[in-house]
């Protein structure tokens, strides 16, 4: 499964939520924190943050994630020189 | 006859697409339905943000759609190129898979093979002369093995 290049939701465990807390990032007890995935690699997903002084990359190691949620959209369809047709 | 394009999976967006995504102001944010608006709810995301992610989402499938479509040009003269009277009728990509489903008509039979998504886009990103090379022989084995 690809994710770089989608945003997600990512269920953290405790130690991943205590991370980011650490990192500075605001986690709410009753939300999953949402990602811009940029890349990922054997450690795990590297996610860009905003911040005062500008994007920053993070990583969230996947030792912590518990689950990753992302919306695909419906199977598209269309047929050669006829763009604009729907499903 | 018409060639069948569709995706599966959405598809990817690149980090300054995002960018222009995140900076855009929540009144141009495309309305989320009422089944979005739940689902926002019981992940406990602002709406703003979910439809964010639901337009990211949507300009990475068209995106892919793109690519697909392109593919299918491609692909239409290399296949009529091997076999006259062979005719491109379906390309699919997946994206969670990383692959094209590709089939063409042969001989009044349905010839079907796989394209890896990462060649595809070696051949059109880099203009890769070995990708070339690899997907051709992916369509030789392909028409020479057919049933």
């Amino acid at each position: 499964m690809k994710l770089a290049g989608r945003r997600v939701e990512a269920v953290l465990s405790e130690e991943g939520q205590t991370a980011l807390r650490l990192a500075g990032l605001d986690v709410p007890e009753t939300a999953l924190p949402v990602f811009f995935v940029e890349d990922t690699d054997e450690l795990g997903m590297w996610v860009r943050l905003k911040r005062e002084d500008g994007t920053h990359w993070l990583l969230v190691r996947w030792e912590f994630v518990l689950s990753v949620d992302f919306l695909p959209p419906e199977r598209q369809r269309i047929g050669v020189g006829s763009r604009g047709g729907g499903s | 006859m018409g060639v069948e394009i569709s995706v599966r999976g959405g598809g990817p967006i690149s980090a300054t697409e995002w960018d222009a995504i995140e900076a855009m102001p929540k009144e141009e944010l495309p309305p989320l339905t009422s089944g979005q608006q739940q689902v926002a709810r019981k992940m406990g995301i602002q709406e703003a943000d979910y439809a964010r992610t639901v337009l990211a989402s949507k300009r990475g499938a068209e995106k892919s759609l793109e690519k697909a479509e392109r593919f299918a040009r491609f692909l239409k003269d290399c296949v009529r190129e091997r076999m006259g009277g062979a005719t491109l009728s379906r390309v699919a990509l997946d994206t969670l898979q990383g692959k094209f489903e590709v089939e063409a008509q042969v001989d009044c039979r349905v010839l079907r093979f796989r394209v890896g998504e990462k060649l595809v886009d070696e051949l059109f990103e880099n203009g890769s002369e070995l990708a070339e090379g690899r997907l051709n022989r992916v369509l030789d084995l392909a028409f020479r093995t057919r049933a």
